[in-house]
């Protein structure tokens, strides 16, 4: 194939112009949930994957956003599977909407995988901390702890049970792995926030960050004295995840 | 950490060399291409030494305890004795006072000193024992992580069909292969939630194309593609939807041409 639709996986439009298209053509509007909501709703899940991908910390599941595309997925893949293509003409745009389709649900499967990879890792800190297990999907809330269990009975197994008895506990809080919050994360502001508390350990990281990447667009420069810095709409930083934390969430900030 | 510190260990090896030689086999392992055999030996050895360590932290505590019975034993004498002394205070019974308080704090010095050193090689101990421990755990853990990395890139992708290759197998212990079988079931559950997005998929690369011009290696039966049922055979070349072959491919039953 001479088209190169693959270098832009957030290129919503083309599906859903073509099967507009298709609608127009033959005046049924059985794509209709995709029309509106579907772009805007491919754009966020891209979001939300990359920032998943970049915190250090699993993020709360977007339940909506991924139950949503989900169904808009199912109803485009029937839609497609039970028209006729006849044509050459039609024959491209079936290939074209069905690659679309395997791309969004690259993006969701690779979001769901990320996740799981986090969930292990961090199994038994989300599994035992009450604020922790709310980000979790039910599913994963399942597997979470099937997964804690797994783990626990081969330790025990192979390991545990041959120690002496005050020896073979596995919940000690210093053997509880936690995220690596103070890890750098790049970010991009999206609206204005104004001034972010963080602190002198933490600015000399943006400072050193600020020299080392000067360029147009890491517009963030502060003093390596001052605790405070301004966050504009569109700069881009390199801190702590620590101190943007909060930011990530309420979706101020992007992860990069 | 030293283990001569008691001169309880017959080398001059120091407490938790051998678990220290546990991670240092997790960290190699890291490099290769595939799974080292489970290393019971390395393991039991360790613990052998974990029942060591408990057992002279048993012996330590009850030191511990003697001399401090020991101690509250003579305190008490010397406070019982005062009131006599202060009883006979005509003069001459002064010297015949001091010198049991004397002697009273002098053993209680040196049982101080005995208490204490007792209390480091206690300390010691114990860290060691949970060094021990810790670096067990870590060596049993980056196994685990490797195996669930390999189920879900290997063919199957995380499911009760899935398989490991048997050179992975072969090197796994009965526990390991528990754990196994243990999380496939799990990832199938999870995956029934999920079966419209296909998780057990490669997320190594977007999709670039939906169609793979393929060429069967290996006798492969019969499979499902969207236009119906096809049969492949050993030598033939198709051209199918991607996503009906994955796993094929991934099982290297099947090449992609082209």
């Amino acid at each position: 194939m001479g088209f190169e639709f693959a270098g832009d996986i957030t290129s919503e439009t083309e599906v859903d112009r073509l099967l507009a298209d298709l609608d127009d053509d033959d005046g049924s509007s059985a794509v209709a949930p995709a029309a509106g909501a579907g772009p805007a709703l491919l754009e966020n899940m891209v979001r939300l994957w990359i920032n998943e991908r970049a915190a250090p910390e699993l993020l709360p599941f977007q339940h909506n956003t991924v139950a949503a595309l989900r169904d808009i997925l199912e109803k485009q893949q029937d839609e497609l599977d039970s028209r006729e293509f006849s044509t050459p003409d039609d024959a491209f745009i079936k290939y074209v909407s069905q690659l679309e389709l395997e791309r969004i649900r690259f993006v969701l499967r690779s979001y769901m995988r990320i996740r799981l990879r986090k969930i292990e890792r961090f199994s038994q800190y989300l599994v035992t901390d009450p604020e922790q297990r709310f980000k979790l999907s039910d599913a994963e809330l399942d597997f979470a702890e099937g997964f804690q269990h797994l783990v626990g009975t081969y330790h025990r197994q192979s390991f545990l049970d041959m120690l002496p008895a005050d020896m073979q506990a596995l919940d000690d809080p210093e053997m509880i792995g936690r995220p690596p919050m103070k890890n750098a994360v790049f970010c991009r502001v999206n609206q204005d926030v104004g001034e972010l508390q963080i602190s002198p350990r933490r600015v000399r990281l943006v400072a050193a960050a600020v020299l080392i990447l000067a360029t147009p667009r890491l517009t963030g420069v502060c003093s390596a004295y001052s605790e405070t810095i301004v966050m504009k709409k569109d700069q881009m930083y390199l801190l702590r995840y620590s101190s943007v934390r909060g930011l990530v969430e309420d979706g101020t900030v992007d992860l990069l | 950490m030293s283990a001569r510190l008691l001169g309880s260990s017959s080398t001059q090896q120091q407490y938790a060399d051998t678990a220290v030689k546990l991670v240092k086999e997790a960290v190699r392992a890291r490099e290769t291409p595939s799974l080292t055999a489970y290393n019971d030996g390395l393991v039991r050895d360790t613990v052998l030494e974990c029942k060591h360590l408990d057992s002279q932290l048993a012996t330590l505590r009850a030191n511990v305890a003697v001399i401090q019975g020991q101690q509250l034993a003579p305190a008490g004498a010397a406070v019982a004795g005062r009131p006599d002394g202060v009883a006979g205070d005509g003069g001459a019974g002064e010297g015949a006072s001091v010198r049991p308080k004397v002697a009273a704090t002098m053993t209680a010095e040196r049982a101080d000193a005995a208490v204490r050193s007792f209390r480091t090689a206690a300390a010691i101990h114990t860290f060691a024992l949970k060094r021990n421990k810790r670096c067990v755990l870590a060596y049993q853990r980056s196994r685990l992580d490797r195996l669930v990395e390999m189920l879900w890139d290997g063919p199957g992708g995380a499911s009760t069909a899935s398989s490991l290759p048997d050179a992975t197998t072969h090197q796994m212990s009965i526990h390991e292969c528990e754990f196994v079988d243990g999380y496939k079931a799990l990832a199938s559950a999870l995956r029934g939630h999920f079966i419209d997005l296909d998780l057990g998929a490669s997320i190594a690369v977007p999709p670039r194309d939906v169609f793979a011009e393929i060429r069967v290696l290996v006798d492969c039966g019969e499979i499902m593609t969207e236009s119906g049922p096809l049969r492949l055979t050993a030598g033939s070349q198709h051209y199918l939807r991607r996503s009906d072959v994955e796993d094929l491919i991934l099982s290297g039953d099947v090449v992609q041409v082209g």
